[in-house]
């Protein structure tokens, strides 16, 4: 985010000179020669900071200094003052300018104090994301009837002293997210960040530069120094969602901060010294992953010191009714509808539903049934048509190979390794390449 | 666009669009895209003559691109009609805020879908429509394979008609081709 600079001196010359050498700094800097004008953009934009001179038509800048408290509090204000005015300097601190200067000023000192303050604005802005944060996800609560979910409870319940890296496995929409804020809520870093990435969702160098963060000027638009997520958590816990989606070069990278607690952000040369706990996730398989050589193992076992598989909502059809009920009274207000119950033939309906979406699938028929619903009690017709005019099932991969299917995966590997030459391959499992290509032919 | 997809395999005739409103609303509630995998239909060798001679005739009298449809196999019922379908689904579907792209597949059902999971990896889970599920060319062994190979939750839908004369044969000991269970 550019660092917004709104310069008023009433004499051009200065402005002028003072707007380009803070423009070649890396700042969004415009300026002015009128007191009222600057009054006026001030109330048209945002500023992080105004450089205002004392002595101003229209307009003083004490004067200004007073509006902007009023109007922009946030804006940080620094004075130039005349030689020999400190009094009116004193004055302008008082009222809640952060800096001033007086003429003739030295034009490298005043560029140092802008620095300094833009280095605390945006300090300021990862502080309160950070309290925002906290304050967003520490009320967490789970819905868990099932055995299956109460063993999982259990499982959490006796980690909560430990400080090991936990492995979420399971589903789209299970829950992996919030049993990791349970984890970490529970953890004796409870009071400490809890910050959470999906590394689906970000290119690799975005990815980098969020977890690891970047130094200023590491590439085009890195302006100013940027802290990772890695530096943030720091004593805290980072969850990482759909690690497996995670590009190569960036899971050496986190390796080294897992091994040794310490990284580098992009373009830097110091390394920085961090205490992190890790949780992963993912919905996918990631020991097919690692046999594609699409995920490191050792990053893996060092992530999976524990690994916790959630199971599909159609595993665990006692949370079923519970979940439902939650949802309901969850949307409800905001529908202004007056619905009490769901009627025991929706909830048949639901219960023999196979939930491919999982619990997300399941808060958005229950949204949509509320919208839907005329009567007090959502029945079968406010359910979506399809889970009654078809038997919906979902049949999941199962949890043991054969025999032929690990012979395929390990000669797929060795094929690979080899740069897909089979008669290099077959020589090193020490078949012919015939029985070779009968193997990877297997279905 | 969203991060992840939903494979909903059909096959490419008149029964295309049946069970992609359930895909839609499953797509829609869990953020996802959709990839419509359409599959050729095998033809039986009877409808393939036909279609072939039919398609000679057309072609005689100067009617290339209906010649060249009989040859292919498309809209035996109704010219046209199956790429209106496919326009009206991603219309449905964009009205939804769920992007669909379509794909088509030539080779066998299960092998196709199995190449398409490979190169794919953003795909989250399959859905199979009512057809594909309920078709003579997916046999039990097939679903096994592609259960097993997959990696993802495979979604089958059968029209509750089908499952129910399915099950009341099952129940006068006619062996049943295939019905799928939760934790299969």
């Amino acid at each position: 985010m550019a660092y917004k600079i709104l310069i008023a001196d009433d004499e051009e010359i200065t402005v002028k000179h003072l707007v380009n050498a803070l423009s070649r700094e890396g700042n969004k800097a415009v300026g002015t020669s009128n007191g009222l004008d600057a009054l006026r953009k001030i109330e048209n934009d945002v500023y992080d900071l105004l450089i205002a001179d004392i002595k101003m038509p229209g307009l003083t800048g004490i004067e200004l200094l007073d509006r902007v408290k009023e109007l922009s509090p946030e804006t940080d204000v620094v004075i130039i003052t005349g030689f020999g005015s400190i009094g009116s300097a004193v004055d302008a601190m008082k009222k809640g300018a952060v800096e001033y200067v007086t003429k003739p000023f030295d034009l490298d000192e005043l560029i140092l104090k802008v620095n300094k303050l833009r280095e605390r604005r945006g300090l300021m802005r990862e502080n309160l994301a950070l309290k925002t944060y906290l304050g967003m996800d520490r009320q967490v609560s789970i819905i868990a009837k099932s055995k299956p979910m109460r063993e999982i409870l259990d499982t959490i319940e006796g980690i909560r002293e430990s400080e090991s890296n936990i492995f979420f496995t399971g589903e789209t929409g299970v829950g992996k997210s919030l049993l990791a804020r349970i984890v970490h809520f529970t953890s004796r870093r409870k009071e400490r960040p809890f910050l959470a990435i999906n590394c689906a969702t970000l290119t690799e160098e975005l990815l980098a530069s969020e977890l690891f963060g970047h130094e200023r000027g590491a590439f085009t638009g890195a302006v100013r120094t940027k802290q990772g997520l890695v530096e943030i958590a720091d004593t805290g816990t980072l969850f990482l969602d759909e690690i497996a989606e995670m590009a190569p070069n960036l899971q050496a990278k986190l390796l080294k901060v897992i091994e040794e607690g310490e990284f580098f952000r992009v373009g830097g040369t110091k390394p920085i010294i961090v205490d992190v706990r890790f949780i992963a996730a993912t919905n996918q398989d990631v020991r097919s992953a690692i046999s594609r050589g699409k995920f490191r193992e050792d990053l893996y076992y060092r992530l999976n010191v524990m690994e916790i598989a959630i199971p599909p909502l159609r595993e665990r059809k006692d949370d079923i009714e519970p979940l439902a009920r939650y949802f309901l009274q969850k949307h409800l207000p905001k529908s202004n509808k007056k619905i009490t119950e769901i009627q025991q033939e929706a909830m048949d309906v639901l219960r023999s539903y196979s939930f491919p979406g999982n619990v997300r699938e399941l808060e958005n028929i229950i949204e949509r049934a509320i919208m839907l619903e005329k009567t007090s009690v959502i029945t079968p017709a406010s359910l979506p048509q399809s889970m009654k005019v078809f038997q919906i099932e979902t049949v999941q991969p199962g949890k043991i190979k054969t025999i032929e299917e690990l012979n395929k995966e390990y000669a797929e590997r060795v094929v690979e390794f080899f740069g897909e030459n089979r008669s290099r391959a077959a020589e090193a499992l020490g078949i012919s390449r015939t029985s070779l290509w009968r193997i990877l032919k297997e279905e | 666009m969203n991060t992840r997809q939903l494979l909903f395999v059909t096959y490419r005739n008149e029964q295309i669009d049946e069970g992609i409103s359930y895909a839609i609303e499953l797509a829609k509630a869990m953020a996802e895209d959709i990839v419509l995998l359409l599959v050729r239909n095998g033809r039986k060798a009877s409808e393939l003559v036909n279609d072939l001679m039919a398609g000679v005739a057309f072609a005689e009298a100067g009617e290339e691109q209906t010649a060249l449809q009989l040859a292919a196999g498309e809209d035996r019922e109704q010219p046209g009609s199956i790429d209106r379908k496919i326009t009206e689904m991603i219309v449905a579907s964009s009205k939804a805020g769920v992007r669909l792209e379509v794909q088509n597949m030539e080779r066998d059902l299960i092998s196709g879908i199995r190449t398409f999971l490979k190169g794919n990896q953003s795909i989250d889970k399959v859905v199979l429509s009512p057809a594909v599920t309920e078709s003579e060319a997916l046999t039990t062994k097939d679903l096994n394979r592609l259960v097993r190979s997959a990696s993802r939750p495979i979604v089958t839908m059968t029209r509750q008609s089908v499952r129910a004369a399915r099950e009341a044969r099952a129940q006068k000991g006619a062996p049943m081709r295939y019905v799928p269970s939760a934790g299969f």
